[in-house]
This record gives structure tokens, sequence and C-alpha cells, in this order.
């Protein structure tokens, strides 16, 4: 796999998780705003579809997302520190 | 068989009188007033002729206690269609004629407009439960329209406030959880006047192109008036509404996803570090 395909995923998770952020903190403090409930929906769906799609096709973002049938890879991928680790 | 003044008379126009009254049924040859007392019309021809009759009517809604005709009545569902007992109504519209039907009522939160007694009505929907308007209805009458009493209101388009209409209002931003204030319609129907908002929809985001533009300051409560009435000696932050959204892309590259709040630091120790100066 591409490292560009893998950072393009990354990107889109990010965008989607910045935007959903936003959308919390903006309902935090207009709890009754439809448009933004509704933009907070469609930022989450996105961001889900965007999590499942990397996690598919690369490693576990989350330790929840762990398939450990037999051995525990999660400790294996790189850590956020080390190269490859996206940050 | 002739009548009483028939006989007496033998006078043919009375005569003629007493066929004409035998043909319509009518009791001739005795005392008319004394066949009045009975709910038999068409024996006393006292159709509508109160004075003669006494009004002692018993049909549709017609239970009366009256003396001489003066309807005094004491039920709740007074549908009338009397000419002559003294409340002139016409049709379904109870317009009453204050002096005649006892309509004479000053209660406190029953602003009227009536020219009969009070209770300004049009058409079906301004059926009323106050106690004081004479609208005290039981059964299925006992719903309020916009229209109706109740609702300390002037003129004829249902201004309101608050506190005498029962309009409990939540915070600004939750525009369309209210109780009443005619807030509970959808669609178009919430036209209100409240202070210096008038809308056309009963939520913050009235003419939304223009408030995503930020050039509508009526886009309630992001109006520059709101202002006026705060107190001073106070900091305030102006309310910021769900408008002007970046797409994800740029808001991720810019740090906010609202254009409004995208301020970069232009002049400066900040601009001239990141290299805008």
């Amino acid at each position: 796999m591409s490292m560009s395909e893998k950072e393009t995923l990354m990107n889109q998770l990010n965008e989607a998780s910045f935007a959903l952020d936003e959308a919390v903190l903006f309902l935090d403090t207009h709890p009754c705003d439809e448009e933004a409930l509704c933009y907070y929906k469609k930022c989450a769906k996105m961001r889900k579809e965007a999590l499942k799609a990397y996690q598919e096709k690369f490693e576990p973002l989350q330790n929840d997302q762990v398939e450990a049938c037999e051995h525990w890879h999660w400790v294996h991928e790189p850590w956020p520190w080390e190269k490859g680790g996206n940050c | 068989m002739e009548c009483y003044y028939a006989r007496r008379n033998n006078n043919r126009m009375y005569r003629n009188r007493s066929v004409q009254m035998e043909r319509r049924g009518m009791r001739s040859g005795s005392n008319i007033n004394d066949s009045c007392l009975k709910d038999e019309k068409k024996d006393c021809n006292c159709a509508n002729m109160e004075s003669r009759c006494g009004c002692g009517r018993l049909g549709n809604n017609n239970t009366r206690m009256e003396n001489s005709c003066g309807c005094n009545r004491t039920e709740n569902n007074n549908t009338r269609t009397e000419n002559g007992c003294g409340c002139n109504r016409s049709g379904n519209n109870n317009t009453r004629m204050e002096n005649s039907c006892g309509c004479n009522r000053s209660e406190n939160n029953n602003t009227r407009t009536e020219n009969g007694c009070g209770c300004n009505r049009s058409g079906n929907n301004n059926t009323r439960t106050e106690n004081g308007c004479g609208c005290d209805r039981s059964g299925n009458n006992n719903t309020r329209t916009e229209n109706g009493c109740g609702c300390n209101r002037s003129g004829n388009n249902n201004t309101r406030t608050e506190n005498g209409c029962g309009c409990g209002r939540m915070r600004n931003h939750c525009a369309k959880e209210r109780n009443g204030c005619g807030c509970e319609r959808t669609g178009n129907n919430c036209k209100r006047d409240e202070n210096n908002s008038n809308r056309s929809d009963c939520d913050c985001n009235k003419m939304k192109k223009d408030c995503d533009k930020g050039e509508d300051n009526s886009c309630y409560p992001c109006k520059k008036d709101e202002w006026k009435n705060s107190p001073v000696g106070m900091g305030y932050v102006p309310w910021q509404c769900f408008r002007m959204v970046n797409d994800m892309r740029d808001g991720f590259e810019t740090g906010t996803i609202f254009k409004e709040l995208d301020k970069p630091f232009e002049i400066g120790f900040c601009a001239r570090r990141c290299g805008c100066q």
C-alpha cells in the first residue's frame, strides 16, 4: 500500500474529526440549533466511515478495534512518536 | 265555528279573521293569553310574540328563566336563534346586544373588541375558555387559538407580552421551544412582532442565505440592536449563529470551520512570526 493513500485516508479522518470537534463545541453553547445538529450528524457519519476505511486497510487506530485472535498486534504497530506513527 | 268577535259584532271583517284563525289551526272564541301560556305555538300564534306568550319554550337550547321574555339564561352553550328574545344574534357568531343579553362584562385579562358581548370571534375557530369573558365552555369547545381571548393583546395581530400570555419561552437560541405565542407552529405561520424582530419563521435562522453572507443584521439574535437593553458595566460576547461554515478541508487548515472566526493576525509580532508581514 502506498503512503499517499494512507496519508490521504488519515487526512480525511483528521478533517472529519476536527469538524466534529468544532460542531460539538458549538452545540455545547447552542444545544437547540438544528443546523448545527444536522452538521454534527453529518460529520459523525463521515468520521466513522473514514475511520473504518483506514482501519480496514492499515492498522487499527483505537485499541478496541484490534482483531486479536492469536496475537496482540497493537503493540507492534508504530507508536505515535515513531516513524510512520502518523504524528 | 264562529269566533267570539264574530258573534259579538256579526262583522264580516271579524268573521273572516276567525276563518283565517281556523285555517291556521288556531283556537278561537277564547282568551288568547290563556292559551299562550302553553308551549303550543300554533295554537297561540306565539311565534316570536314574546310578550303574549311568556316565552315559556322548551326546545333546542332555549330553556329559559324569563320573567317577561327577557331571556335570562344560565346555560353555557346558549346557541340562540331568536329574534325577539332580546339576544339579537345572527347565525353562529353570537353577536350580542350588550344591554339585552346581559353581556356586560369587565374582566381583567380579556381585552375585547367585539361589538356585542366583547368576545371578538370570527369564523369557527374562536372558541374560548376564559372565565370572565363569558367563554367558559366545557366539552369540545375549549380550544383556544391565536385569535381568541386570554392573551393580553392589542390590536388584531396578536402582539403579546411574555407574562400575560403564558408564552414561556426558553433561551434565545431555543427559539422554537416555546409554549405559546403561536410558536408551536411549523412552516410559515410563526409571525411575531417581538421587540424589533419581525419574523417570518419561528427560529433564529430567518433568511438563512442572508445570514450566511453575514449581511443580515436582523438574524435574531445576531442583530445589532439587541444590545440596547443590556445593562452597562458588563462584558458581553456577541451571540454566534451557525452560519458561514467552511468545508472540512479549509476548516482543518485554518483552524476553524466558521469563517467568521477565521481572524489571522496580520500585523504585529505574531504576524511577523508567521510570515504575514
